[in-house]
């Protein structure tokens, strides 16, 4: 860990009150991997309320891995995971959901056979009621799939699959969004059409983790930063002054 | 109609749990003699014993995945087949022991239809009746219940569907449930039929799973397509040549049809839609 | 696992290795001389019937596995296998008057080849989609022999010719041993060739298998080849030893799902497990006949019993019973057997 890394000091910068907002998910010394691989160790990530935490980090360093140990799909050999206080480390995956978790996945992952209301409603699937109102508020927000309502998600083109994930992981009045590689595979028109949606998610007061391998673009838009490296993360970061770091530049963000 | 209920829900377990259920003959055998019971020695109409039927094969199917399949639900689908090989040959050794190998029929309709020239036997056509009803609902619950969309949600990604709050694990007992209360209904109206000894589940057994296979496996329509097909197929046949040209013939037609559509007639009908 | 010829291993490994091979080869040879002098120690011709039968199924289950446990890919459709193998002989001596090396000799190419050609069509499927592909075999070459009834003498099935069948039952014993001594070499033969390990290699991972330069289609077609011809042949053997024989006999379903079963519970994917499986399944239901525990193979005690062993077998020894063995600590590591 070279020092030209901008550690955020905690206590009171810019406007203070901002760092006074609570945490709603909170990731401490987590280790996690798959059946008996370990692949992070020591990983430690908040994302405070209303807030955009970005975390980036190259090919296989174990950023999904994080993120799919958030949801409690990957197995956590040690830690805790809490949502809004609430300790959820001996949860199931449908449980977190639960609690306030909205996940995004990597790679456009629709039901593909179900139409896109079908996925919407499936997004809502918590709800007691209402959900017929949240299905109509998606579509305000994102208009297209109005238009595209009756027609099965498979045959949706990538952008429309992206947004319908997002919509779906709405649906369930998330706490926190995971975000998991959102402009994956997609055309550079659709990253920067995406990239605005995420802002525009944030500006509405959705609290977002978002992990995503175009390093600039997630520095740009984020309000904090976590760098993985070694499968371990643990120091929050100003995403302007990351973009400044001759190191982070060389080793993420391409050097130019 | 029969192999429709039987096919049909075969393909819902696998598409939801990744299971061949080589034991679902057995929630057949169950479902016909609930209804034979029910009939001989309680005195119930034989139709009034379908739902009884299906109940008890729904709570017998949960029991089942809680109890046995769920422990194997991450090995490989070998690992499930043979445990319920297993599951099916202790099953069909207590059904001997409480029924023994005599064979049971539930003798309540008698004579046929004649119908523009074909008889159409009284029982026959009751249990076809009988049958599509309970499609239909299966078929309804599916298409707009919240649970039965969830079903298909898990069945195309699991992962996706737990992240959506969907309680999988619910949803895969929830299905062993209701296929099991389809092959029970598919046996007590059976019965109605055809008699029925506690080892005859298993051959149905095995139709139904080329049906289902035919009809391309994971897809709840393609296999009652398929097993309308193969009714139909195997009576013209049988009525225009001889019974057993016919039998030989059904069988070449499906290993050809899985030679060339593994996938199934749902995936041809995919094909043809876009 | 490695693919590397053993030329490559290390001296010591390749050394080592020989060592065991040896071992191997000379308990095999002394169970084999076991075997043939088994039929002194049987007291009576009813015992010897059962020790016979035992082979056979032993026979079957390691015939099932040259394909199904090397390449992992399972099949349903064995008893199609065999209950041709069944018909070439019965109708060779029955109807052609062959004599029984003849008609046997028959029952191993035609079945052979005709399990070639099914492989052709339906090896392109993979995995569970073939596993289901199998199932229906057996009941279209039933009922097409049903079908044929003027050639295949129909549903009630027929009996062999009396001067062929009418052999000492120690004869049949003999004959039998012989053959399943036969399968087992092949059986080793392959497991130590690279032919076996590009089988292996498939079972492990098919498209690296494929990225190393092996052909899984001309392999997986082969090795159903030979383990049809194997079938075929016991079904020969099964329908000289039994001397009547019914479509509905030997293409029953049950044929092939307890050769699965069998081999499986053995040990799934070794040689020695089908051995195991053949003596759990076949004499250990005869021992309890004997001693009135049950009365007659499937009965519903019977049927009781082997389905509880599968699911215990299932739940807790996934591997099998000697494939359990073989990942022990006891077994020397990635010593295939």
């Amino acid at each position: 860990m070279s020092d030209d890394r901008a550690v955020i000091d905690t206590t009171g910068r810019d406007d203070g009150s901002l760092e006074r907002t609570t945490e709603v998910l909170q990731v401490a010394g987590v280790a996690a991997g798959y059946g008996r691989i370990q692949i992070v160790q020591d990983v430690n990530i908040s994302v405070p309320s209303a807030r955009l935490v970005a975390m980036i980090g190259l090919n296989g360093a174990g950023k999904s891995t994080v993120l799919k140990a958030v949801l409690g799909f990957s197995r956590l050999f040690a830690g805790r995971i809490t949502i809004a206080g609430e300790d959820v480390t001996q949860l199931r995956p449908h449980e977190r959901v639960a609690r306030g978790l909205g996940y995004v996945p990597q790679g456009r992952q629709v039901f593909p056979d179900l139409t896109v209301v079908e996925n919407l409603r499936m997004g809502g699937f918590l709800l007691r009621n209402g959900a017929a109102e949240s299905v109509q508020e998606m579509f305000e927000l994102f208009p297209r799939l109005r238009e595209r309502a009756r027609v099965v998600a498979g045959a949706l083109s990538g952008g429309e699959q992206q947004m319908l994930a997002m919509a779906r992981a709405l649906m369930g009045k998330p706490v926190v969004l995971i975000l998991d590689e959102p402009t994956l595979g997609l055309a550079p028109a659709l990253v920067e059409q995406v990239m605005e949606q995420v802002l525009s998610m944030r500006h509405s007061g959705y609290s977002i983790l978002m992990v995503e391998q175009n390093a600039t673009l997630a520095l740009k838009i984020s309000d904090y930063a976590y760098i993985i490296d070694g499968g371990t993360s643990s120091e929050r970061h100003d995403p302007a002054l990351l973009m400044d770091s001759d190191e982070v530049a060389r080793k993420y963000l391409g050097a130019r | 109609m029969i192999y429709a209920l039987m096919a049909s829900g075969l393909n819902l377990i696998f598409g939801v749990l990744h299971v061949l259920n080589i034991a679902h003959g057995e929630f057949m055998f169950g479902g016909a003699f609930v209804s034979w019971f029910m009939w001989n020695e309680l005195g119930f109409h034989p139709l009034l014993t379908v739902p009884f039927a299906a109940v008890a094969m729904f709570l017998v199917g949960v029991v089942l995945q809680v109890g046995l399949i769920e422990r194997v639900m991450k090995e490989n689908i070998v690992v499930s087949l043979i445990l319920l090989f297993g599951v099916s040959l202790a099953v069909q050794g207590i059904g001997i022991r409480l029924f023994s190998v005599n064979p049971r029929v539930i003798s309540h309709y008698e004579g046929s239809f004649d119908i523009g020239g074909v008889l159409l036997a009284k029982s026959r056509l009751t249990v076809a009746l009988a049958a599509i009803p309970v499609l239909v609902l299966v078929h309804l619950y599916l298409k707009y219940s919240k649970y039965g969309i969830a079903t298909k949600a898990t069945a195309q990604n699991a992962e996706i569907a737990e992240a959506c709050g969907i309680n999988v694990q619910r949803v895969r007992y929830v299905t062993m449930g209701l296929a099991g209360a389809m092959a029970g209904v598919a046996g007590s109206l059976t019965i109605i039929i055809l008699p029925f000894t506690p080892q005859s589940g298993f051959s149905y057994g095995v139709i139904a799973f080329v049906v289902a296979v035919v009809g391309g496996l994971g897809s709840f329509y393609g296999s009652i397509v398929a097993a309308v097909l193969l009714g139909v197929g195997q009576n013209v046949l049988a009525w225009k040549t001889d019974q057993l040209l016919s039998d030989a013939l059904i069988y070449l037609f499906l290993v050809a049809a899985l030679v060339i559509r593994p996938s199934g007639l749902a995936s041809l009908a995919k094909a043809g839609t876009r | 696992m490695s693919l590397l010829p053993l030329t490559t291993l290390g001296t010591t490994a390749a050394a080592q290795l020989r060592r065991r091979q040896l071992v191997v080869i000379s308990t095999g040879m002394g169970m084999a001389i076991l075997l043939f002098a088994l039929p002194q120690f049987l007291s009576n011709a009813y015992q010897t019937k059962i020790a016979t039968e035992t082979l056979l199924y032993m026979g079957l289950a390691v015939s099932w596995t040259l394909f199904s446990g090397f390449s992992g890919y399972v099949s349903f459709g064995h008893a199609a296998f065999f209950g041709l193998g069944a018909y070439v002989t019965g109708l060779a001596t029955q109807r052609h008057d062959l004599g029984l090396v003849a008609a046997l000799s028959l029952s191993f190419l035609l079945v052979g080849a005709f399990a070639s050609a099914v492989g052709l069509l339906t090896l392109r499927l993979r995995g569970h989609y073939f596993a289901i592909a199998t199932l229906g075999l057996a009941e279209a070459m039933k009922a097409t022999v049903d079908w044929g009834h003027s050639y295949t003498l129909g549903t009630f099935g027929f009996a062999l010719p009396i001067d062929i069948v009418n052999r000492a039952q120690e004869t049949k014993y003999y004959v039998m041993a012989t053959f399943l001594i036969v399968v087992v070499a092949v059986g080793i033969a392959i497991l130590w060739s690279s032919y076996g390990l590009r089988l292996i290699a498939i079972r492990e991972d098919e498209i690296a298998a494929e990225a190393l330069g092996i052909s899984p289609a001309l392999t997986k077609i082969s090795a159903l080849g030979i383990s049809g011809a194997f079938t075929g042949l016991f079904g020969g053997l099964f329908a000289w030893t039994q001397g009547f024989l019914t479509p509905e006999a030997v293409f029953a379903p049950r044929w092939s799902l307890e050769l699965v079963v069998m081999s499986i519970v053995g040990g799934a994917g070794t040689l020695v497990g089908p051995l195991v499986g053949g003596l759990v399944f076949y004499l250990l239901p005869e021992v309890l006949i004997e001693n009135k525990v049950i009365l007659q193979r499937r009965d519903e005690l019977y049927l009781m019993m082997v389905g509880i062993v599968l699911i215990i077998v299932m739940l807790f020894a996934k591997q099998g019973i000697f494939g359990t063995l073989q990942r022990s600590r006891f077994w020397p590591k990635g010593f295939r057997l």
